[in-house]
């Protein structure tokens, strides 16, 4: 097999680079990750994966763990700690019943009734009960001994994934109240639901599911009449953006999505989510991150390649001091040397081209990224540190692949000659 | 007077090495030093530390990237290619939770240097290795390292020597800016840099911190260029 001709790009040329800008990208990516987790450390950063651990979750937390923690306190005589067991099964809601109801029985009858009588305000969330039902210990543990005889057959992924899809495509009394029955255990299925938002349709779609994410969370804003395009598309990412940070208490993790779960719970994990689904996310100012990036660009490469010309015009002009050989020579070999030391001085040549931005007061990337590490915000700099990539790759790595390319074809054409 | 120049030279960078290191010491031991000495003593201090690190792994790690094993050199390749993505000053400030102690932090920075020499070692070695005429004599059986001591290596100590003397620069520079961006400084916050961009400055201790440093990487190209390069030829 012929070799290829120096210069030429070549599958087996291009790969290797190719996988080692990936490589590059993942170890940029690893560092800089670790550096703006710990920076996030501080109260007012914004960052709302800070309880995670940054890199891999041994131990990931799913409903049933809350669940069941959250029963046991609710079962101890009246305390602080008993207190917020309530109002946490309370938020975990209708996914918390198919762990909490069938264990019921495993608990003595004094403290079966106080967590009954705990989870009363969510059979009258659920619409399943009225208030006399859940009034005292005994009716309330009579009412879901028979709720969970009677519907926990509803309980199932396929069942409620089937009540939200008739709730999206029309919005009637009866489907509505089919998905507030099954209350968070729905959740899963209603953000899923809500999709991408590119139409009139879509749009639609949302407003009918609006009201019942709602009434279910008890968050989020009521649309005062049908909502315009942007509207139902901002609504839709802010409930994606609740179940990203709270999706893991409301599911049970098991099986693959329990080994998957090493890595999605965690910050990293929880960053490359929003970076893969909504452009990089949102600064802490709530801006978005890839515009901010992109406009930040050209002047930091302006910077870099004006601080490039300066250090070779250097190299170049030194050559007059020396006269051990001809001028044109002496000032080749100087620049070569320069041009090659450079790609070593890269990182240094950054931090000047940061001085330069920080002087001239000039959001480019690289203040960007500093000040982004200063005060926490980790999309804002982990967009500006890939940000900073590209540009490293763009004017110094590629060049400097070319120019030995080219260096190699003149040598090539030597032999030739 | 060709030969008095030098020698003059010479004699001068001796003097401001020396001056360095006695002001060095007496800042970092005087407990009320005012604070351009107190600055000189900390860099001393980083500087010894980053330039012994840098030798001490820099120098075997470029020679062996450049003339040993292939995956050494694909490895620092690699490391470079990742380095030269990030600003030395933010890398820091993403590592910094790594070597959290003042000593960590300094042999953090001595690595990163390390990193810098070992590829500006391993060029100048490739560079060497294109114009090697011995490559038909060692096909035949001679001995390759002495061709790789007597040859490539002072064909390499130039280079090395030049970048390895532009270190208070590059400390002075990472104090500076670390501390103007507000990520703290590189090597302490007691350094010339850190005084130069801190807010107790003055007009008088930036010059002066200034003239230090740039007078300091002037004694170290001058003083490497005659000593290392004489150990070179050797």
């Amino acid at each position: 097999m012929t070799p290829a001709r120096p210069g030429k790009l070549t599958f087996r040329r291009v790969f290797p680079r190719v996988l080692r800008l990936l490589l590059t990208v993942l170890a940029v990516l690893i560092a800089g990750f670790y550096g703006a987790a710990n920076g996030a450390k501080r109260p007012d950063s914004g960052w709302a994966f800070k309880q995670l651990p940054v890199f891999v979750n041994l131990s990931p937390i799913d409903v049933r763990d809350r669940a069941l923690r959250a029963m046991r306190a609710a079962a101890k005589d009246e305390g602080p700690e008993t207190v917020a067991a309530r109002d946490e099964l309370l938020r975990l809601g209708g996914a918390a019943l198919p762990h909490v109801l069938p264990r019921l029985d495993s608990l003595e009858p004094s403290a079966r009734g106080r967590v009954a009588l705990a989870l009363g305000p969510l059979a009258l969330r659920m619409r399943v009960a009225g208030v006399d039902d859940v009034a005292t210990p005994e009716r309330a543990l009579l009412f879901f001994g028979r709720f969970w005889q009677d519907r926990s057959i509803e309980f199932r992924p396929t069942t409620v994934r089937r009540a939200v899809e008739r709730l999206a495509e029309r919005s009637l009394t009866l489907r509505r109240d089919d998905v507030i029955h099954a209350d968070t255990y729905a959740l899963e299925a209603l953000i899923a639901a809500l999709g991408k938002v590119e139409n009139e349709a879509d749009a639609a779609r949302v407003a009918r599911l609006q009201p019942v994410l709602m009434h279910i969370t008890g968050r989020g804003e009521a649309f005062s009449r049908a909502p315009t395009r942007q509207q139902a598309a901002d609504a839709a990412r802010r409930w994606q953006e609740l179940w990203l940070q709270e999706g893991a208490d409301y599911s049970v993790l098991e099986g693959p999505r329990r080994v998957a779960a090493l890595v999605t719970e965690t910050q990293f994990g929880k960053w490359l989510a929003q970076a893969f689904l909504w452009k990089l996310g949102r600064a802490r100012d709530g801006s978005s991150v890839s515009s901010v990036v992109l406009t930040a660009m050209p002047g930091s490469a302006l910077h870099v390649l004006l601080l490039q010309f300066l250090a070779i015009a250097i190299a170049g002009g030194t050559a007059f001091w020396d006269r051990s050989a001809g001028l044109w020579e002496r000032a080749r070999t100087r620049v070569a040397a320069t041009s090659a030391s450079l790609v070593a001085s890269y990182p240094m040549l950054l931090t000047l081209a940061l001085a330069l931005e920080l002087r001239r007061g000039h959001g480019g990337v690289l203040s960007l990224c500093a000040d982004a590490l200063h005060h926490g915000d980790v999309n804002l700099m982990m967009g500006a540190l890939l940000g900073l990539t590209l540009l490293s790759e763009l004017l110094v790595t590629i060049p400097s692949r070319l120019a030995a390319a080219a260096h190699a074809t003149d040598e090539l054409d030597g032999d030739e000659a | 007077m060709k030969g008095v120049a030098p020698t003059l030279q010479l004699r001068l960078a001796q003097a401001i090495l020396g001056l360095w290191l006695v002001l060095g010491v007496v800042g970092a031991l005087l407990p009320n030093a005012p604070a351009l000495l107190v600055g000189l003593g900390s860099d001393a201090l980083a500087l010894g530390a980053v330039l012994l690190l840098a030798l001490g792994v820099g120098v075997p790690l470029g020679a062996l990237a450049g003339s040993g094993p292939r995956w050494i050199d694909v490895t620092l390749a690699f490391t470079t290619d990742w380095i030269a993505a990030v600003p030395v000053v933010l890398l820091l400030a993403f590592l910094r939770p790594v070597g959290v102690t003042p000593a960590g932090g300094l042999v953090l920075l001595g690595l990163l240097r390390s990193l810098e020499v070992g590829w500006v070692v391993r060029s100048a070695l490739l560079r060497a290795a294109v114009v090697d005429p011995t490559w038909a004599a060692r096909s035949l059986g001679y001995m390759p390292l002495a061709v790789f001591l007597n040859q490539r290596l002072p064909a390499a100590a130039g280079p090395a020597l030049a970048h390895l003397a532009l270190t208070p620069i590059w400390t002075f520079l990472l104090d500076s800016v670390g501390t103007a961006a507000g990520l703290g400084a590189a090597s302490s916050s007691r350094s010339l840099g850190a005084l130069v961009a801190g807010p107790q400055t003055t007009a008088g201790s930036s010059v002066t911190a200034i003239l230090a440093v740039v007078s300091l990487t002037w004694a170290l190209h001058r003083l490497g260029n005659h000593y290392g390069l004489r150990l070179a030829r050797k």
